[in-house]
Formats: C-alpha cells, structure tokens, sequence
C-alpha cells in the first residue's frame, strides 16, 4: 500500500518535472527570477554552511585522534581521516541533508502559499505556465549555486580541524596537515560536487513539487512542507547509494 | 537598479571565490605546493608493492617531498616508473639511493639515502631504486621456516597433555580431591568450633593440674611420714605380742587336751553337757506351766 | 460574448452542475447569482479554464475552448482578465510589479510602456500613489483595486470577477460595481461577475443568470427579478425584508430610486 502510493507520487513528480524543463517564455525574466533564487537559497545559506562545517570539521578531527589508540595505525590519520570523512560525506550528503531542511521548506511552504492564496491560479489564468515560471528559476539556481556551498564546506571544515590542532593540543598541527596531504585521492572531490549537484536538484524539485500541489489551508502548507522535507532527504540517501556505487566502484 | 547590481556582483564574487578555493585546495590536499619550487626525479623499481602517489618521500625521517606520478614502464618491462617531486633546498648527492620501505600496514614510502658523491644529481635525472625486503619479506623468510618446524613439536605435545587430560583416573582423583577437600573444610570447621571450646576446658585442666600437684605433695608427705615412722620397735613389739599370742594357744591347747584342768573337763566331759541340757529342759516345761498356770505362782495381791 | 451550452461538471462522482446553458453578452455585466455552495465558483472556474467540464462547449465568440490545442488555449487566456476573491496578488511584487507583471510577460511593450500603461490602469481604479507599496500593506479595497487594475492592464476582452465585492463596507462596494460597470461599457468588455450581493444585482444586473442547486434556474436583468413566480429565485431574493420594500419601490418608480441613491454616492466620492 505505502508502495504503491509512494510509486504514484513519483510518477506525478516525473510529470510535473516535465512540465517544469518547458522553454521559458520570457528569458529575460528567466534569468532575473534566477538571480534573485540564487541569492535567496544560495547566498542566504552560507552563514549556515560555514558555521557546520566549521564545529564539524573540529568534531571530526578531535573524535578522530581520540579513537586512535592502535600503535599499529600511523599518527597523522587524524588529517587523513578528517579530510577522507569530509571529502566522501559530509561536504554533500550530510550538508544537503541539512539544506535540504532549510531551503526544501523555505521552498515548499512559498509555493504552497502561493497556492492557497489563488497566486498560481492567477498565474495559470494570466496564462504562464505556472510551473515553469515558479520552478525552474529555483532548480537551476539551486543547482548552479551548490558547488560553492560544498566547495567552502569541504575548505572550513577542514580549517575547522586545523583550529583544532593550533589551539589545543589534543593534534599536532604539522601531523594533521600531513595526514591531509597523504593519500590524497583528487577524484572525492569530483565525486563530491558531482552527487551534490544531483542533491540540490532533488531538494529543490522535490519541495517545489510538495509546495505546488498543496489543498487547503496553512495546516495543509505546513504538513507539505515537512513531507518535502522527509521526501527530499529519502530520496537523497538512495541517490547517495546509486551515485558512490557508480562512482566509486 | 543598485540592489539588482549588487546581488549579482556578490555572486559573482562568491562563485569565483569557491573556483579559486576548488584549484588551490586540490593542490594543497595532493601536497603540491604551490608557492615553493620543487624538483622531480624519476626512479625505476621492479616492484612498487603498497606504493601510491602522494605517498611521502623522506631524507633522516623528514619528508621533503612526494610521489607524483607512478606509471608502469611498457617498453621496459619489469619495471615501474616512479616520479618524486623534492623541495627546491634539497639537493641529493651522487650515490643517493631511493629505497621502497613499507610499514606493518603496508603502506609504503620511499626513503632517500645520501650518497657519499660530491657531485650533486640533477633536477630531472634518474635516481637508482632500492627495493629492500622488508620486514614482512623477513617474515616470510626466516620467521616462517622455524616456526614450521616447531609446529610438530608442540602437535604431539599438545596431544599427549590432550590425552592425559583426558584420562578417567585423573577425572576421578580430581572428584576425590574435591570430596576429600570438602571434609576437610568440615573438619576444620568443627576443629574451629571445638578450639572454641577449648578456653574453659584449659581452666579446668589447670584446676586438675594443680590437684595432680598438690595429691603428689600430699603422697611425697606422707611417704615422708612414713618413711620417719619407727617401724623396727613396731616390729619388735609385734614380735613379742605374737609370741605371748603363741604361747598362750600353746597354753589353751595343752588345757583343752588335758582332761584334769578345767578348761579341758568343760571341754571334754560330756555330762556337764548333760545337765545343762536337763536343766534347760525343765526350766523350758517350768516356764511353759508358769504360762498356763501363772495363779499358781504369783500371788499379786492389790489392796 | 461568451456561450455555455449543455456543461456539466461532476466532481468524484458528485454532480455539482446539471446541463447548464447561458450566454454571457459583450460590454454588459453578466452576473452569475445563487446562494454559496449552488456551483456558481464550479461554473466560473470552468469558464476560465482551471477546471475542465465533462460535456458541453464553452464558445468565446464562436470558439470552443474545450476544443482548442495548448497553443490556441494560451493565446486565448492573454485575452482573459481576472479577479479572484482574494485579489490574488504576488506578495513578492510591489503594486506597480503586479499591474506590470502582465505586461512585462506577455506584451511587446519596452519598460518605459509598460510603466505608462500601468500607470494609467492603477488612475482607473483610482489608486494613484500606492506603486511601491506591497500588497500586505494595503487594505483589502484597495488590494482588490490593484487586482482589476492587473486584470485590465492587458486590455483584456473577458473580465471574469468572483464575488468582487466580498469583505468591503457598503460605500467601497459600489465604488467597485460602478468601476466594473465603467470600464466594460469602455473597452466594450465581455464581463462576468460572480456574487450573491443583491445591491450588486440591482445596480449592475444587466444580464443575470440564477444558479440553483447546479441548475440553471431564471435568467433575465434587474427590471425583471421582482416579479417572478420562481421560489428558489424569490428565496434568495428576498432573503432580507429590505428588498420586499425595494420591490414595492421599484415596482411603483422603476429603477429610479435605487439608481438614483448609487448615482449620488459615486459623486460623493
């Protein structure tokens, strides 16, 4: 039952992406209205990013030194340790995790204002197409905008552990640097910004598609948005699974 | 038009900032460092088991450098290239040799050993490889041949502790020994409970002591006593009593014999017997007529 | 001119409009009356296009819209106008953003245009010196205002109103129906309002159609809804004892007076 209701949905959310990826009719407007949704879900969440990435970057590294006590394991995987955790999971799965919470419900509970209030009616009556004008400007702009979330979350959380080793004693600085340095692995970091890419694209389609098909009244905007939420952070965890077997094997 | 400049100005700045932290944070992470000059060489190894790049290149235990790039060499088969990138400060004599060491883990690092040269090897030359057998090979060498040959020892010694072990008598002298210790904890507790005990029993025993003591004072007394007594005289007059004692039977026998003393007539004569009997005999039909007849005899005669 | 021939709509099996047939004519007001719940919002929805009726034709001057391809569809909904209840208007644009926002997407026009034609659409609806403010911080009047002024910046040629005078005092109320009323006999728009306020039905009835229960029960204008033998409609009509002495009125002095009483308010305005 739960099954095949969940297999429905996704197949309303493949049809309403498809009206969403129509030709804008205005591109002018377009790329106007992308601007003000990078600046509104991007920029807006990089306070956010930078103040995780910095205690959990910090977190890691401390947690790290402290659980190895095997003389077998070399000192400096502390960096190395850090710096693998950060690159292959944190930087993308958690971090859109955690976005997906903040700007999935920002994007959610707005359309489905939208919706309550008889706007997008408006706008289908104007004749625009509602999903296109409302959507779209939010996924390319999310999505464009993501590699510089990941990309600062990845630099300050490991700046985050660095902190750590400079005003405390609990890592050497020059040990945890090396254990940055040592069996680096350029191709996490592709990796990472690859299956971030693909997560801002289903945070942002995933709320949108919650937002728009709301019925009701602020109860019901509320219930959407948490819905896209959980949506959003389920469906991220399986494409995780799907993108590293790709990738990584 | 102002708030829409700098909305876009910013994120233009913000994209170009994280391209820049992208570049520069790859080359930091492979260890390329981008403000100091470094110097690449080329080793040939015919093995580079547990080598990877960015794998750290040490001189005396410091690192001053790192694997670049590691390529098998087609056209010289057997081999493998190595490329190391040294810091610019660095400069290796002639003689210097790379040599291939793992750790316990298995990762390995290449080693630089300084030649003796004066020369100094240049920037770009080949450096001569040196793939030591490490302490696994070591290993797998020396350790594992002895310890191949211990193997059967300790089997059968294993096998005969098996087989003793295993024995029924041992089982059941074990059980034996855990009944026997069992009683013996009982003893030991009825011991505790009679030592107990014992502190009025050494009183009274003190008390028997001390009577046994004063009993054989009492006996060294008397035996003294004794001992003092004038037994001889004693005896003397004992002696003599015995023999007035013997005289006297000797007396009473020769009377008793002789039918003229008196004693030997009150002995002998049978007609004394005679009358005395006749007499008791009347006397006994006397009383027996008083009995019946007592007016006959006595006159009482009340007033 | 609009036309509803047989349209019937049913929602989960519930049939909400039975076979309804109106025509809704060129530079009158149309009303749609009947009480709330009779399917009137169905009806209008349908005319518009946000929901689709099972059978029958909707014909905009001669062409169906039920019929027609996506393209046809999206060229006929430039030429409609609407007014929601709630006025509809986007609360991330300013008042001037939202009358121009028709404008910026579908016409020609180049910015300075399109800033007069906004303009002078916000003069007609007598809004003038509110372009920067957004619409939570405009009262409810003048928020449905801005949304005529939006539905008319494109010159639209059908002007649908649901329920235009819901939630506004008595004075401002026909301050609207006089606006509607105005601007249709201007542009000689097709105009269809959707209300069950009977002042509206009396200053502005030109054509009205009564829906009952989903059925379409009287149709006619303000002259004849007093004397009519329908019991539904006379029920709805005389809901209050007001109108029984404004049908004495009218009945004995025509139009006149209550016509008369609307004239004297907008000159007081």
């Amino acid at each position: 039952m739960i099954i095949a209701s969940s297999i429905a949905t996704f197949g309303r959310y493949c049809l309403f992406m498809k009206r969403v990826f129509s030709v804008p009719e205005k591109w002018g407007i377009f790329f106007k209205r992308t601007v003000g949704e990078i600046n509104k879900l991007g920029v807006g969440s990089i306070s956010l990013v930078l103040i995780i990435s910095v205690f959990i970057g910090a977190v890691i590294a401390i947690q790290m030194q402290l659980n190895i006590t095997s003389p077998l394991i070399p000192s400096y995987s502390v960096g190395l340790a850090t710096r693998d955790i950060v690159l292959l999971e944190f930087s993308n799965s958690i971090l859109c995790l955690i976005l997906a919470g903040k700007v999935g419900s920002n994007i959610a509970s707005e359309i489905g204002t939208m919706r309550v209030t008889e706007q997008i009616d408006a706008l289908e009556i104007m004749g625009v197409n509602s999903r296109c004008y409302l959507v779209l400007p939010k996924i390319t702009g999310f999505v464009f905008f993501m590699p510089v979330l990941v990309v600062l979350c990845m630099f300050t959380s490991l700046a985050g552990g660095y902190l750590v080793a400079v005003f405390t004693d609990i890592i050497t600085v020059s040990r945890y640097v090396y254990g940055l340095q040592a069996l680096f692995v350029e191709w996490y970091v592709w990796y990472a910004l690859i299956k971030s890419l693909v997560f801002a694209f289903i945070i942002a389609s995933v709320a949108s598609f919650y937002g728009y098909y709301v019925k009701g009244g602020a109860l019901d905007v509320g219930k959407a948005s948490t819905n896209g939420v959980v949506s959003s952070s389920i469906f991220i965890l399986l494409s995780d699974l799907l993108l590293t077997k790709l990738l990584l094997q | 038009m102002k708030r829409i400049f700098s909305k876009e100005v910013l994120i233009g700045l913000l994209v170009i900032l994280a391209i820049a932290v992208l570049v520069v944070g790859i080359d930091f992470l492979k260890g390329v460092n981008v403000f100091q000059k470094e110097n690449t060489y080329h080793i040939s190894y015919t093995s580079v088991e547990g080598l990877a790049v960015s794998a750290p290149v040490t001189v005396n235990g410091y690192k001053v450098g790192l694997v670049r790039d590691i390529a098998y060499e087609y056209d010289n088969p057997g081999h493998v290239r190595v490329d190391i990138d040294i810091d610019d400060n660095m400069h290796l004599p002639e003689g210097t040799l790379a040599i291939l060491s793992s750790d316990l883990l298995g990762t390995a690092n290449i080693t630089l050993q300084l030649g003796e040269g004066a020369q100094y090897i240049k920037p770009g030359s080949e450096l001569p490889g040196v793939v030591p057998s490490g302490m696994l090979d070591k290993v797998s060498n020396d350790l594992m041949p002895t310890i191949s040959s211990i193997f059967p020892k300790v089997d059968t010694l294993l096998t005969t502790i098996n087989g003793l072990v295993g024995d029924p008598a041992v089982r059941q002298s074990v059980e034996r020994l855990d009944v026997l210790t069992a009683n013996l904890v009982a003893t030991t507790n009825r011991l505790n409970a009679v030592v107990a005990t014992l502190p009025p029993i050494t009183t009274d025993i003190k008390d028997i002591t001390g009577n046994f003591v004063q009993t054989s004072n009492n006996i060294n007394k008397l035996t003294g006593e004794i001992n003092d007594l004038p037994i001889d005289s004693i005896v003397g007059a004992l002696n003599g009593t015995i023999q007035n004692l013997q005289d006297l039977t000797q007396q009473l026998k020769q009377d008793l014999n002789n039918p003229e003393s008196t004693l030997g007539r009150l002995m002998n004569d049978p007609a004394l017997y005679e009358n005395l009997n006749n007499t008791v005999q009347s006397l006994d039909s006397l009383f027996i007529d008083i009995k019946k007849n007592p007016k006959r005899y006595i006159n009482i005669k009340l007033l | 001119m609009i036309e509803v021939k047989n349209v019937t709509k049913s929602f989960d099996g519930r049939t909400v409009l039975f076979d309804i047939n109106a025509t809704f004519y060129t530079g009158k007001t149309n009303l749609i009356i009947g009480q709330s719940g009779s399917g009137k919002t169905v009806l209008m929805k349908s005319l518009v296009g946000l929901l689709t009726p099972e059978e029958g034709e909707i014909l905009f001057d001669g062409r169906d819209m039920m019929r027609m391809s996506t393209e046809q569809r999206k060229n006929l909904r430039r030429e409609i106008g609407m007014l929601f209840q709630g006025s509809a208007l986007f609360d991330s644009e300013t008042v001037l953003g939202n009358v121009m926002f028709p404008l910026i997407m579908f016409s020609d026009m180049n910015k300075a245009e399109m800033r007069e034609r906004a303009e002078f659409c916000l003069e007609r609806v007598n809004l003038v010196g509110a372009e920067n403010k957004y619409p939570s911080e405009i009262s409810g009047g003048m928020q449905k205002r801005v949304a005529i002024a939006r539905a008319i910046a494109l010159n639209p040629k059908y002007l649908f109103c649901d329920e235009p005078n819901s939630g506004l005092d008595p004075r401002t109320s026909i301050l609207i129906d006089e606006l509607l009323h105005d601007i249709t006999h201007e542009y000689n728009i097709t105009t269809v309002i959707n209300t069950h306020d009977m002042n509206s039905v009396l200053g502005i009835g030109e054509n009205i159609i009564f829906i009952d229960k989903g059925h379409r029960e009287w149709v006619g204008d303000m002259h004849k809804i007093f004397g009519t033998a329908n019991e539904a409609l006379n029920d709805f009509v005389f809901a209050t004892d007001l109108f029984q002495e404004v049908k004495e009125y009218i009945l004995k002095n025509g139009r006149t007076a209550h016509g008369a009483a609307r004239r004297d308010v907008m000159q007081k305005k």
